[in-house]
């Protein structure tokens, strides 16, 4: 009322009696008004539909702030000076909430409420058919970051750790992932939503290749095992979709001391920018001198790799990533000369990598989100082998740009588009004859991509979309339709049906000899069922993949390009069963994974559908951490069991016929958290193959029969029976 | 005469929507004052109440959402069973989110929820590496947005503290942001007013902490 009057004078508009009158008038009746009214005491009980007393639940008189709480028998009392008809509200945690509308008298009312108990909300529904999210999301997080440099059997390799999840098969002597029943290179990866092109180490024959990164530079893995988004193509079976870590906490300075190398991190922030810096510097020499190898090594392996990230904060979230990876490495090894059995060669190789990845992510308004970004690589590969040697020269780069928005709950889009330039160059040069033969090609390819995401109600969930590209080389337009649904059971169960169609350009080896070729191609089926609660998540997946227009070739005239054509064709069919549980047991987190894989394929140079080298039926894992809160120490244990694997005994008539046998492996790792010199230090250890089983990967034939006219066999095995892994990585 | 009228329907509505704003920030307050001396689980049920009924009064304001998801938040610490703990911890997450469509203040809001972050971490310690994380990145993103918000810095010192020290925590590490924290809480006294000024005292509980473990 003082403000009033005050305001009055101020505005100088004193003057006439009815003025003030007025006024006066509008005061008294406001200030009558309320005086005026008299109070309501509204009364009753708040008891659930279970008869169970509610104590605290809230009751509340619609779109004021009158209202109080139940007490322990669940009664209330309410005061109010409001009038009229007006809406109650009671509600409890749990409960549905409810209103009744009365009138507003002077006196008493009575009012009861009984309320329903909430069956538990179901969130909205994620599509997890055919995708392995190991993401910070806080729903259908099955597998951690952290969780791949913890897995014993990994030693520290992103897609070692892969294979202990179910679709993954174990191809111990090649080191890439391999996809239900799909080949190595049908599997890609992403760093940040952009392609790398050659995500694997260089390695010389039967040795298995690393991932190039460490894991400790990602916050999320995707590991999709099918029916992945239409935002990535060109990979038949799989898309491993890695994210960047986000901005670093503070300026820090990390080293690792390994039995196998060094390696040193230096990281700057500011509120507004971050650069880190890296050097790593592997030698095998020391652990290889101490631990019996089944290799002769003529070079030990050594590698030098530098990177480095920067991460910068633009205005409306945007955030501006580079990450740039260069490596060069070299070793030599003795290696049979696959000729006649006894002669051996030296296979020497050396090879350099720069992988650069420069990304933006941001709002542009009208909650439109762009993420945009170029990817680079140069790869370069030189194998020299006693009669011939061969270089490889791979120049890679892509530009892509997607946008995305949510329209409100119920809908999101997504579109865009990416151009893939890739230069491939290939020197092969004869030692005796002097052959020199060079084959090197362009290839751009051209990519638009659109995706919706519809949910219409919270359970429901369906995502739909297209992707057309265009490859210069294969000179044919390829459309891709993925589409998938996902329904919410309960909060706790949920089943999700995807479908993809994906096609990729055959392989540089192959396009070496002609480009009258077309896009393999593959068709995915996928459903499961999740279950998933208080940190126990148990999922079964059944799946169907077609594939068609397979590259196959007449092994005997590779060289000539009328011996290739796109007749192959294939499936692979199966389930996998995934079971992980963080709860029963304190501190102690273990999962269970199974596939049944049921592949078979008429390939490359195949002469029928076999099932081929790659594909064991049955693979099983258990993985089980625990973490001893009193040492600071982590264990570590995982069992992994192959069937045997197929593989083609040239003394047999019928091809592919034989099996290895099974492949199982017990690893165990130590990890231990401690300080040294007042710095946070861990120290890792692991051992592989704890029980020395003799493993075989699969067996090579010569290529000349021996005296009895046998061709004999060498098997592929692991380069050591056990790998020991130390190491300490300190935190400055 | 109509200027006359219009001028007192202007006057009408300052002075309505002051005493409204003084009604709100007497209502906030009032309930802080609630969940503050608070002892028991029916005292700080009382207090949430009330910051409900705020919300739920105010639907255009973010403030009343942030301190009710603040309350609850807080409510959850002593909340000893876990689905109830989780439910809080939803409908809080669910509040931010709607505070932050309502255009309130990001540096705050992002503030809170890292604390939400912390909250789910001690109701699922298996979850601990992720929710530390995750409530890192958002810390770091509060601070992005306005550098001189204590609460930001406090809570960064906290869940610094907390992280094992092999991770890069402890004492040593988070103390740094303790005192920044402390000098940016020093600017805030004597202000007064809807907006959040909770945490001065819990981070000098922190320095206090961190110097009585040396």
């Amino acid at each position: 009322l003082d403000l009033e009057n005050k305001r009055e004078s101020e505005s100088g508009l004193t003057n006439g009696a009815n003025m003030k009158r007025f006024l006066l008038a509008i005061i008294i009746c406001t200030a009558g008004f309320s005086v005026a009214m008299a109070q309501t005491t509204i009364k009753g009980t708040i008891v659930g539909s279970d008869g169970q007393t509610l104590p605290g639940a809230n009751v509340l008189i619609k779109g004021s702030y009158d209202g109080t709480s139940a007490d322990e028998e669940g009664e209330y009392a309410l005061t109010t000076r409001l009038k009229g008809n007006k809406t109650i509200i009671a509600r409890f945690i749990g409960y549905t909430l409810q209103e009744k509308e009365i009138t507003l008298e002077d006196g008493k009312v009575t009012v009861d409420f009984i309320l329903v108990e909430q069956r538990d909300q179901i969130g909205d529904v994620v599509i997890s058919a055919g995708m392995f999210e190991t993401s910070d999301q806080k729903k259908s997080v099955t597998l951690q970051p952290l969780d791949i440099v913890t897995t014993p059997s990994a030693a520290g390799d992103i897609y070692g750790a892969l294979t202990s999840l179910p679709g993954a098969t174990m191809v111990g002597e090649d080191g890439r992932l391999f996809v239900r029943g799909g080949d190595g290179y049908e599997s890609k990866t992403f760093i940040d939503g952009l392609l790398v092109k050659k995500p694997y180490s260089s390695t010389t024959p039967d040795l298995p290749a690393r991932g190039r990164f460490s894991p400790f530079l990602f916050s999320g893995t995707m590991f999709s095992t099918g029916g992945y988004s239409a935002e990535y193509g060109q990979a038949l079976s799989s898309a491993l979709i890695l994210t960047t870590n986000a901005f670093p906490e503070k300026t820090q300075t990390d080293l690792s001391i390994m039995t196998v190398g060094l390696g040193a991190t230096q990281t700057f922030t500011s509120e507004k920018a971050a650069v880190s810096l890296g050097v790593e510097y592997y030698n095998l020499q020391p652990y290889f001198a101490l631990a019996k190898q089944r290799i002769d090594w003529e070079k030990y392996p050594t590698s030098l790799a530098g990177n480095f990230t920067a991460r910068y904060r633009l205005k409306d979230d945007g955030m501006l990533k580079v990450f740039s990876n260069y490596k060069t490495g070299s070793s030599a090894m003795m290696y049979p000369e696959m000729t006649e059995s006894g002669n051996m060669q030296k296979v020497s190789l050396k090879d350099l990598n720069n992988y650069t990845n420069i990304s933006y992510s941001g709002s542009v308004g009208n909650e439109w989100i762009l993420k945009t970004g170029l990817s680079f690589t140069y790869d370069e590969e030189e194998i020299t082998f006693n009669a011939f040697n061969v270089d490889e020269y791979n120049t890679n780069l892509q530009g892509k740009i997607v946008l995305k928005k949510k329209f409100s709950r119920r809908l999101a889009l997504l579109f865009g588009g990416e151009e893939v330039i890739n230069r491939f160059r290939e020197n092969y040069a004869e030692k005796e004859t002097a052959f020199v033969s060079t084959s090197e090609f362009d290839d751009f390819n051209s990519v638009l991509f659109a995706e919706s995401e519809i949910n219409p109600m919270p359970k429901l969930a369906l995502r739909t979309g297209v992707r057309g590209e265009y490859s210069s080389v294969i000179a044919k337009p390829a459309l891709a339709f993925r589409a998938s649904i996902a329904w919410a059971f309960t909060n706790k169960v949920q089943a999700s049906f995807a479908y993809g169609s994906f096609y990729q350009t055959p392989e540089e080896t192959l396009l070496r000899f002609t480009h009258h070729l077309n896009y393999e191609k593959a068709e995915h089926f996928i459903g499961n069922v999740q279950y998933e609660a208080n940190n126990r998540i148990l999922r079964i997946e059944g799946y169907y993949k077609k594939y068609a227009d397979l590259v196959i070739y007449d092994e005997e005239t590779y060289y000539s390009p009328s011996a290739y054509n796109n007749h192959g064709y294939g499936y692979s069919k199966g389930f996998d069963i995934f079971f992980r549980d963080r709860k029963s047991i304190r501190n102690l987190d273990y999962w269970i994974s199974y596939s049944f894989l049921n592949a078979q394929r008429y390939y490359r140079f195949y002469p029928r559908q076999v099932a081929p080298s790659f594909a064991s039926k049955h693979n099983f894992n258990v993985v089980a951490k625990k973490y001893f809160t009193s040492l600071s120490t982590q264990f570590g244990a995982i069992f992994t069991y192959a069937s045997g694997r197929p593989y083609n005994n040239p003394n047999h008539a019928e091809f592919m016929d034989e099996q290895t046998r099974d492949y199982m492996d017990v690893s165990l790792n130590i990890s231990y958290l401690t300080t040294i010199f007042h710095k946070s230090t861990i120290v890792y250890t692991s051992l592989s193959n704890v029980f020395g089983r003799n493993n075989i990967y699969s067996y090579r034939y010569y290529e000349t029969p021996n005296q009895s006219g046998e061709f004999e066999s060498m098997p592929v095995r692991p380069e050591a029976r056990r790998l020991f892994l130390l190491g300490l990585f300190i935190a400055l | 005469m109509k200027k006359l009228v219009f001028l007192t329907v202007v006057a009408f509505m300052v002075t309505s929507s002051y005493s409204q704003n003084l009604q709100l920030e007497n209502a906030v307050k009032e309930a802080l004052a609630m969940l503050d001396s608070g002892k028991t689980i029916i005292d700080m049920q009382s207090a949430l109440n009330r910051f409900e009924r705020i919300a739920m009064a105010e639907p255009g304001r973010w403030e009343p959402q942030y301190h009710y998801a603040y309350a609850q938040i807080l409510t959850s610490f002593y909340n000893q069973k876990p689905e109830m703990k989780v439910k809080l911890l939803d409908q809080a997450e669910a509040g931010i989110n709607q505070a932050l469509e309502l255009n309130g203040d990001k540096s705050e809001l992002n503030a809170l929820l890292g604390f939400l972050y912390q909250a789910r971490l001690t109701a699922d310690p298996g979850l601990a590496m992720t929710y530390s994380q995750k409530a890192a990145e958002v810390f770091g993103k509060a601070l992005y947005e306005n550098p001189e918000n204590p609460r930001a810095m406090y809570l960064m010192g906290m869940n610094i503290r907390y992280t094992p020290e092999g991770f890069g925590g402890g004492c040593a590490n988070a103390m740094p942001k303790f005192l920044a924290a402390k000098s940016l809480f020093e600017k805030e006294i004597g202000k007064q007013g809807i907006l959040p000024l909770w945490g001065a005292q819990s981070n000098l509980e922190g320095i206090a902490g961190c110097n009585s473990e040396k």
